[in-house]
């Protein structure tokens, strides 16, 4: 099929972009007019767009001849106002180009921030509670992303698009070997929040074969997937083996997610008993956005593993290798993403 | 502050035409007798939320709805802020919320426009600075709000700040003798990222006489308006010192000869670090007021030994800046307004006088002024 990939020259898009040449679709690559293209290796492999998502007139000829869009462009950095804006906005003016070129398949690339986490208990799922009623006590990232939800689905719900919602984890690889669930850096320590806690990752090339492997899927119409890798990588081992890695010798402090969590309710609560609802604190001291980021959860991967019909083919030991390694496997290496891309087929594709 | 220049609200202002307030409305009111104000706020940006977040504290007001081009990000502002009723265009809001009271808080290409629909729906108007792009759009709308007789007011926010507050009541006092000149000076990293560099989508004022720069000018130039008054000259320095930039103009240099005296205005997209300095030179005092921080020092005649006198103005000083660290610091943990302070107090002078309990906090005559200014500083004809 014909995909256009918006966000394509961004930290996943690289990657998902290489996987969906390797299974031999076409893609256009929608990315913004001042990006720097050139340093892909998939440059000559497709059909660059060149338009913002905030500017909605660039966006209807970007569908002529498409199939399914993949969308995965969102704002990481920058105030609320700029998140929301790019990956909010973004999205609506996307959604409307698609109604007028008439594209029907979109996949929707979102975020596990989108769970309410202090509902989630145990095990977290697709059926875990999504974050609703204290959303504005989060952070822009998970504000945008929700709202990025709630966008898609009412287009998909007015009958204009069949489509899938994917939610990675903690996206790294090269290029990205610190993850927000890890801990602080402190000077020369590392505090380690809830160190014997698993951390939801996805390596950005099983993440992105998962991502093309829900596109493909007709199964996956209609459903939302989680996407963490199946090896099950504790806090504290993961801040060491980057470290050793990386950062030669640095001191890693665990502390109990339990101490974290109380520190963070009791300055809540001496903030509320000051200033009242309006106090204002540092995001690791606000309860909801503590635990989004550290509340040690289990994590259920039945469903992306079916659409996916297969177990990731990279390991952590493999995805350490080519995130830390010599050699050509990084972002912007297309090779290395389509030999592990090619591995993993789905079985059950469109 | 600035009441010498405000109208008294008793004296010229009468109470909105009952034009869009149903009976049902009219009847409605807090437990001190003064009625619920029924606010729109059109646009639902950064700036937006913080006039939601200050009406969310007055009784006296419900908002009953927003606008914003997106949908979506108006559905998230009515959603946070308890609003029932969000729109796409701000006509059919007028039409069908039937507000007040609208603030507009979209970007400034768009101000005329909406202020003009919202006064001739009968509403009172606060507008975000610049009140309009150019003085003649300036000038229709406060024609339109004396026709009217509604409130119009330009979020002249600065001049409502703590510090500045401050200075006024010195002024006022006589403590600080005359005024002879003011110094606003801002020193604002613009061109190594964020929104006025976005080379994407370039920013809306990029577009605007000045460039980016324009959308200082507005406090530069109320500032100037409140300490020295009316400009009657100006002489203005503009340049692009990075070429590599898509701003227009980088740096900026203003000296205006006013009714009461000089001001000195800057605007730097180079010096570092970030700075916002309102320095008021008296001829009893001089007050140098950081906005970025709620900082004010103040410098005073001193009588006795004079060798003593250096030791004295430095431990005042030293106590001037402890008190300002401490400030900000529980300023910040303490939510609220934070360095909007001036547009929280600004705001709810101006619900005041709707409700006839003070004056307009910002004058028909005194937003004239501004944008006169305004304009002049850019005019190329006062270029050096």
């Amino acid at each position: 099929m014909k995909v256009l990939v918006s966000g394509a020259n961004g930290f996943l898009g690289r990657h998902v972009v290489s996987t969906l040449l390797a299974r031999g679709h076409e893609v256009r690559a929608l990315v913004r007019p001042a990006s720097r293209t050139d340093h892909l290796q998939w440059a000559d492999k497709v059909e660059f767009h060149r338009a913002d998502l905030r500017q909605k007139q660039q966006l209807p000829a970007a569908m002529d001849g498409i199939d399914a869009v993949l969308h995965l462009a969102a704002a990481v950095a920058g105030d609320e106002n700029q998140q929301f804006v790019h990956a909010v906005v973004g999205t609506e003016n996307l959604v409307a180009a698609m109604a007028e070129g008439g594209v029907r398949r979109m996949l929707l690339c979102s975020s596990c921030s989108v769970y309410d986490w202090s509902k989630v208990n145990g095990v977290l799922s697709e059926d875990s509670p999504l974050e609703e009623s204290g959303l504005y006590d989060r952070d822009g990232y998970a504000i945008a992303k929700r709202w990025q939800e709630r966008v898609a689905q009412r287009f998909a719900d007015m009958g204009e698009c069949r489509l899938t919602v994917v939610r990675p984890g903690l996206i790294w690889g090269r290029g990205r070997e610190s993850v927000p669930g890890e801990g602080v850096s402190c000077g020369p320590f590392d505090l380690v929040f809830g160190p014997m806690g698993r951390l939801r990752l996805t390596h950005a090339e099983n993440c992105a074969s998962d991502v093309v492997n829900a596109l493909e899927a007709d199964t996956a119409e209609g459903h939302r997937y989680n996407i963490i890798d199946r090896d099950s990588i504790r806090t504290w081992r993961w801040v060491g083996e980057r470290n050793r890695r990386t950062q030669g010798r640095r001191i890693r402090v665990p502390i109990p997610y339990c101490v974290g969590i109380g520190v963070a309710i009791l300055a809540s609560m001496t903030s509320r008993l000051l200033f009242g609802p309006n106090g204002k604190l540092p995001g690791l001291f606000v309860p909801r956005r503590f635990q989004a980021r550290f509340k040690p959860v289990r994590y259920n991967t039945a469903a992306i593993e079916r659409a996916s019909g297969a177990h990731p083919a990279l390991s952590f030991e493999d995805c350490l290798a080519r995130t830390f390694g010599e050699g050509d496997s990084g972002a912007d290496s297309p090779s290395g993403s389509l030999s592990s891309a090619a591995t993993r087929k789905p079985l059950s594709t469109s | 502050m600035v009441p010498a220049q405000s109208t008294p609200v008793s004296a010229s202002f009468n109470p909105r035409k009952p034009m869009i307030q149903s009976d049902s409305q009219e009847r409605n009111g807090t437990a001190d007798g003064t009625r619920i104000l029924r606010a729109a706020v059109i646009g639902a940006g950064a700036i937006a939320r913080e006039h939601m977040k200050c009406l969310a504290e007055r009784s006296d007001v419900e908002v009953v709805a927003v606008c914003d081009l997106s949908a979506a990000s108006g559905q998230a502002a009515a959603e946070r802020y308890g609003v029932h009723r969000s729109f796409t265009h701000h006509s059919e809001l007028l039409k069908e919320a039937r507000p007040d009271v609208v603030h507009v808080a979209t970007p400034p290409q768009s101000h005329f426009a909406i202020a003009r629909d919202a006064l001739l729906a009968g509403c009172h108007v606060i507008v975000e600075k610049p009140v309009t792009v150019s003085y003649e759009d300036a000038a229709q709308l406060l024609e339109l709000a004396r026709e009217r007789e509604l409130i119009l007011v330009e979020d002249q926010n600065y001049l409502f700040n703590g510090s500045i507050q401050r200075i006024f009541e010195l002024l006022n006092s006589g403590e600080f003798g005359e005024v002879i000149s003011v110094e606003v000076s801002i020193c604002l990293d613009i061109i190594s990222g964020g929104r006025f560099s976005d080379t994407n989508v370039p920013h809306p004022t990029l577009a605007m006489p000045g460039g980016a720069i324009f959308d200082f000018l507005p406090h530069l130039a109320s500032l100037a308006w409140g300490f020295v008054g009316r400009h009657h000259a100006v002489a203005t320095s503009w340049e692009k010192k990075d070429p590599a930039t898509p701003l227009p103009y980088d740096e900026f240099r203003a000296l205006v000869r006013a009714e009461r005296g000089t001001a000195s205005l800057s605007f730097s997209a180079h010096t570092q670090p970030d700075v916002f300095w309102v320095r008021v030179n008296g001829t009893k005092m001089r007050a140098s007021a950081n906005m970025f921080e709620p900082r004010l020092t103040l410098d005073r005649v001193r009588t006795g030994l004079r060798p003593l006198i250096p030791l004295f103005n430095g431990l005042k000083e030293a106590r001037d800046v402890r008190r300002a660290a401490i400030g900000g610091l529980w300023r910040k943990l303490a939510g609220g307004p934070g360095a909007y302070e001036g547009l929280w107090r600004l705001v709810g002078q101006t619900y005041d006088a709707i409700q006839g309990q003070a004056p307009v906090p910002v004058s028909l005559a005194q937003v004239d002024d501004v944008s006169r200014l305004v304009q002049d500083l850019t005019a190329t004809e006062n270029r050096l």
